[in-house]
């Protein structure tokens, strides 16, 4: 009896909140494949890019450092 | 002596590189654009660098991206003085000949009426609707109130379900709408 899975649903205090956003409604599922279909994109070559220079011109700033 | 922070630098940088999607996905839902969302996310790239130290490895680095980069979209409102939306009645023309059809939303109409929403709004669906955060992770990110992100969160889902002429929840089954989403299991992936 304990292990109804509905009572056990109905004890759970996070589950109070659901009905402010319902994962399986309709808002909430666009948002999210809106969401996951820019998730799902290759990192755009600007931010490795990016990335690559702040990392060389630390790793530059340190040689001097310790010269 | 330098080898520590070498490895710490190249930890973050790993870190930092790993999160990018769901930042950009964050901003992009967020700013409705890629070109502007590209350049908020560009921007929080160069401040997180800056102050690395600050960000305590083995804390959510996602939440910590997301801060900077509200930081720097509110910023930027302030000094824009509004925010710049695709102008005029684009939008709201679009939006009022185009309910629902059952089980199928289209992405950009559903874009169109998220930019309607003002940004705390959501900003909140999007972080507890989408980024998969709590409703207590998404308070700390926004620097408010538990209950204040709830109202936001509540509000924004019942503006977005008038606009698109969706009606409460229940109406569509899950199997209505063929999206890819609806075989994932609810995202409550806080990594």
């Amino acid at each position: 009896m304990h292990e109804n899975p509905k009572e056990a649903d109905e004890n759970v205090p996070a589950h109070a909140e659901s009905h402010l956003i319902d994962p399986n409604s309709l808002v909430s599922r666009v948002l999210r494949e809106l969401y996951d279909s820019v998730q799902n994109e290759a990192i755009p070559d600007r931010f490795l890019d990016l990335l690559e220079k702040l990392d060389m011109a630390e790793s530059a700033a340190k040689t001097v450092d310790s010269q | 002596m330098n080898e520590t922070s070498e490895s710490d630098q190249r930890r973050f940088k790993r870190e930092l590189l790993a999160a990018l999607p769901n930042l950009r996905a964050f901003a992009v839902s967020l700013v409705g654009r890629h070109d502007r969302a590209d350049d908020l996310v560009q921007d929080t790239i160069m401040k997180a660098w800056a102050k690395q130290e600050s960000f305590e490895i083995g804390t959510n680095i996602k939440a910590w991206l997301i801060k900077i980069l509200l930081n720097s979209f509110y910023s930027q409102m302030r000094k824009n003085g509004r925010e710049v939306q695709d102008s005029d009645g684009i939008l709201t023309e679009r939006l009022s000949v185009h309910p629902a059809q059952h089980g199928a939303l289209d992405l950009q109409d559903f874009r169109n009426a998220l930019n309607t929403l003002p940004p705390d709004q959501r900003e909140a669906i999007i972080l507890v609707g989408a980024s998969g955060f709590s409703y207590e992770e998404a308070a700390e990110i926004c620097n408010c109130a538990v209950g204040t992100i709830k109202s936001r969160v509540s509000r924004a889902r019942q503006r977005l379900q008038e606009i698109l002429g969706v009606t409460g929840e229940g109406d569509f089954g899950p199997d209505a709408a063929s999206t890819a989403v609806t075989s994932r299991p609810v995202t409550s992936t806080s990594f």
